[in-house]
């Protein structure tokens, strides 16, 4: 298993830096519509979406408005701040629900309401990643630091959860969190954020210290995707959303994190002016 | 460090204030109709201070100080005894229930009027209505006020100081009306003028109306361009500028006053500019280069240097007291207009004429509450009353989860003869609260830009 991991990663990660560093604008945008694709099908087929012909008009459609709202300039600060808030929902009522045992079914939807969450995980996922990348296709500077951050978090829970994981996170979604790996997200986080305000930005004391609180919200956002899709996953009474990434599970169960992280990330980078081109549609 | 101590002190108590103000009409109203209060709590959380009175009711102050409510009997939240029935909320004819939800945005105008009205009634310093400047190509220089008039009225209404002019302006600008000026000119003609506000771009409708989008800058005693304070690691100190240097020119442009500095330097983001200073009577030149702020979204330059406000002179200064009757109509009238206000500004930017970066969060309302703790009691007192009439607006907005939530779901009622369903209650709920999060988000997130700009 963990060889079949590791494996996986040897591949994944090359076609990752290729897409950062290597396609221009266009072709990253076809990479993000890919990604898109296959993440929606696993979430209609995670959503209960059984029908071949309903699947594919629910894709369509979630790819179709994707490029709706990217051409009409509607992504901006006002949407992330529409999307932020969203997401602050869902991270209440996790906080409400998360430590009850019982059905967890509060904090997700049914049906259609099911069908439209996926697109408010993912539409704005892709549609962010565009707006980093677009800001400087040849150093994706931005788009790096985003997901050093994920990643320093996901180590860091992980270490520490290992180590010292006793009391659980939220029990009833997902039993392998634990409050002791989330420490440790949030602090394997703000490692890499003190890196990057110091060095790469050099950000003065007052805007460091800004710049760390917000890095902490992006992962405690960052654990709150992970766990609403693992709401989602449980109520479809699979562990992985998809098999598409061997010994990782489907590309949701990759990006799942990142969608949530995604906006405050964005909204701080419009906040500390650190977009260096216009390029955001602002 | 002592800034921050004081907007933290300012905050809660002033959210303390308004708070129990505002659950104080709720409970207040509610227990003359004779409904069941359970509890009066000023602040959330665990209670710190907490005591029951004869009549069972427990006052309670909270550990957060973020907010407050008062809990009536209601059968929709636990069971009732049944003696207890016709006193619990929610058996209530719908009149009563209306009263006690509306009560608590009007005491917090009632505050707001009481509070206006002391300030009124203790005596208001401002400065005499007199122009200082008019800004080039701006609305004001259209419309012919130039630098000296003295603005006696304004539709009518008589000017005692500069300042008492901003608020109608405001209000007046955002209807896109013109108004008339009685003025005296500099050259002592009795004229009037009329300024179309309807040519001051939306956008410049904010808190800088008057200077910014009108183009009207009070009289001010003009400040001798001489350096007080050098900042370390900016370019003035870098260049080797020093305190006491008197600014004589920028680039050859002769400097008479500090305004002059100013518009010079915020002109030249990251453009050299040539300083000619007189330091202990001898002449040097000085080569600097501004660094490039934002102000809004306009680049400026700046250096890092600060100057002595100077005193204004005995009879520029105008001192206006108001008897009892005269402040309480004044301060009722502040208070309407200040609603009216607030209400168009927020229509304004549902329809997005107004940018939505006016709304302020708690980081700008902390930030208010400690300097205008540090100037004075009546400063601290003004900032009560204008959250006060925000908090009363807000609450009155027609979102599930607000009172204004509760009196639409009242006036459907009123209509259908029935409650409205749960079903329906449940969905107000989800939407009032994505509301709620989308405004406190929107907040915070210009408090911080106003913060790191």
């Amino acid at each position: 298993m963990l060889k079949q991991r590791l494996l996986t990663a040897a591949i994944l990660i090359p076609v990752f830096l290729a897409a950062l560093f290597l396609m221009d604008g266009l072709e990253f945008a076809i990479f993000l519509a890919v990604i898109l694709i296959l993440s929606l099908n696993e979430w209609a087929n995670l959503s209960g979406i059984q029908s071949i012909a309903v699947k594919l008009a629910y894709i369509t459609a979630g790819v179709v408005i994707a490029a709706i709202i990217q051409y009409s300039g509607l992504v901006g600060q006002a949407m992330f701040i529409l999307v932020f808030a969203l997401w602050l929902i869902v991270v209440l009522r996790l906080i409400q629900f998360g430590r009850q045992v019982h059905d967890p079914k509060a904090t997700a939807g049914n049906g259609p309401m099911a069908w439209l969450d996926g697109y408010f995980v993912l539409l704005p996922t892709v549609l962010g990643l565009q707006v980093l990348k677009a800001d400087d296709p040849a150093v994706p500077q931005l788009l790096l630091i985003f997901f050093f951050i994920i990643w320093s978090a996901d180590t860091g829970a992980y270490l520490a959860g290992r180590t010292w994981g006793k009391n659980k996170l939220a029990p009833a979604i997902s039993p392998g969190k634990t409050i002791e790996g989330l420490i440790g997200g949030v602090i394997g986080a703000q490692i890499i954020a003190v890196l990057v305000g110091i060095l790469v930005w050099e950000l003065s004391l007052s805007k460091l210290l800004l710049w760390l609180l917000a890095v902490a919200l992006v992962t405690l956002f960052s654990v709150a995707g992970d766990l609403f899709e693992s709401i989602y996953k449980r109520r479809a009474g699979v562990k992985d959303s998809g098999r598409l990434l061997p010994g990782h599970g489907g590309v949701l169960d990759r990006i799942d994190s990142a969608c949530a992280a995604l906006p405050p990330y964005i909204l701080v980078i419009y906040q500390f002016d650190l977009l260096t081109k216009s390029a955001a549609g602002l | 460090m002592l800034e921050f101590i004081y907007s933290i002190a300012g905050f809660v108590v002033a959210l303390g204030i308004l708070v129990a103000v505002h659950e104080f009409g709720h409970f207040w109203v509610a227990r003359k109709l004779g409904i069941k209060v359970l509890k009066f709590s000023v602040g959330f959380g665990k209670a710190i201070w907490s005591r029951t009175s004869s009549d069972g009711t427990v006052y309670a102050v909270g550990a957060l100080p973020l907010g407050g409510y008062v809990k009536m009997l209601d059968e929709n939240e636990g069971d009732v005894a049944e003696e207890d029935l016709p006193r619990a909320f929610n058996r209530q004819p719908l009149w009563k229930r209306s009263l006690v939800v509306l009560a608590g945005p009007m005491f917090n105008f009632f505050f707001a009027i009481a509070a206006y009205s002391l300030v009124f009634a203790g005596g208001v310093e401002g400065l005499t209505p007199v122009v200082g400047k008019v800004v080039e190509n701006s609305v004001a220089e259209a419309d012919g006020f130039r630098s000296g008039d003295v603005l006696l009225s304004v539709d009518g209404r008589k000017l005692n100081t500069w300042q008492e002019q901003r608020l109608y302006l405001f209000s007046k600008a955002l209807a896109r009306k013109t108004v008339h000026y009685d003025v005296i000119t500099s050259d002592g003609q009795h004229i009037s003028r009329a300024l179309n506000l309807a040519n001051v771009p939306m956008s410049d409708i904010d808190a800088n109306l008057v200077a910014g989008g009108i183009g009207l800058i009070g009289w001010y005693p003009s400040v001798p361009p001489v350096i007080d304070q050098v900042i370390n690691g900016k370019p003035a100190q870098m260049s080797g500028l020093q305190q006491g240097d008197l600014i004589t020119s920028i680039d050859g442009e002769e400097v008479i006053s500090w305004n002059d500095v100013v518009r010079l330097i915020s002109a030249s983001p990251g453009k050299p500019l040539q300083l000619a200073v007189s330091r202990q009577g001898y002449s040097q030149t000085v080569s600097v280069t501004p660094d490039m702020a934002m102000d809004g979204n306009k680049e400026i330059g700046r250096i890092g240097i600060s100057v002595k406000p100077v005193d204004v002179p005995e009879d520029r200064i105008v001192d206006i007291r108001y008897g009892p009757v005269e402040s309480l109509y004044r301060g009722t009238e502040t208070t309407w207009m200040m609603s009216v206000l607030t209400l168009r500004m927020l229509a304004k930017m549902v329809t997005l004429e107004v940018s939505s970066k006016n709304i302020s969060g708690p980081i700008t309302i902390a930030q208010y509450a400690g300097k205008s703790a540090q100037v004075g009691f009546t400063s601290f007192l003004l900032f009560l009353a204008i959250v006060s009439v925000s908090l009363g607006v807000l609450n009155l907005l027609p979102i599930p989860i607000l009172d204004g939530g509760h009196l639409l779901y009242y006036s459907i009622e009123a209509v259908t003869r029935r409650p409205v369903s749960e079903k329906v209650m449940i969905w107000g709920q989800q939407l009032g609260i994505l509301l709620l999060f989308l405004l406190m988000s929107l907040a915070v997130y210009n408090d911080l830009g106003r913060l790191l700009n």
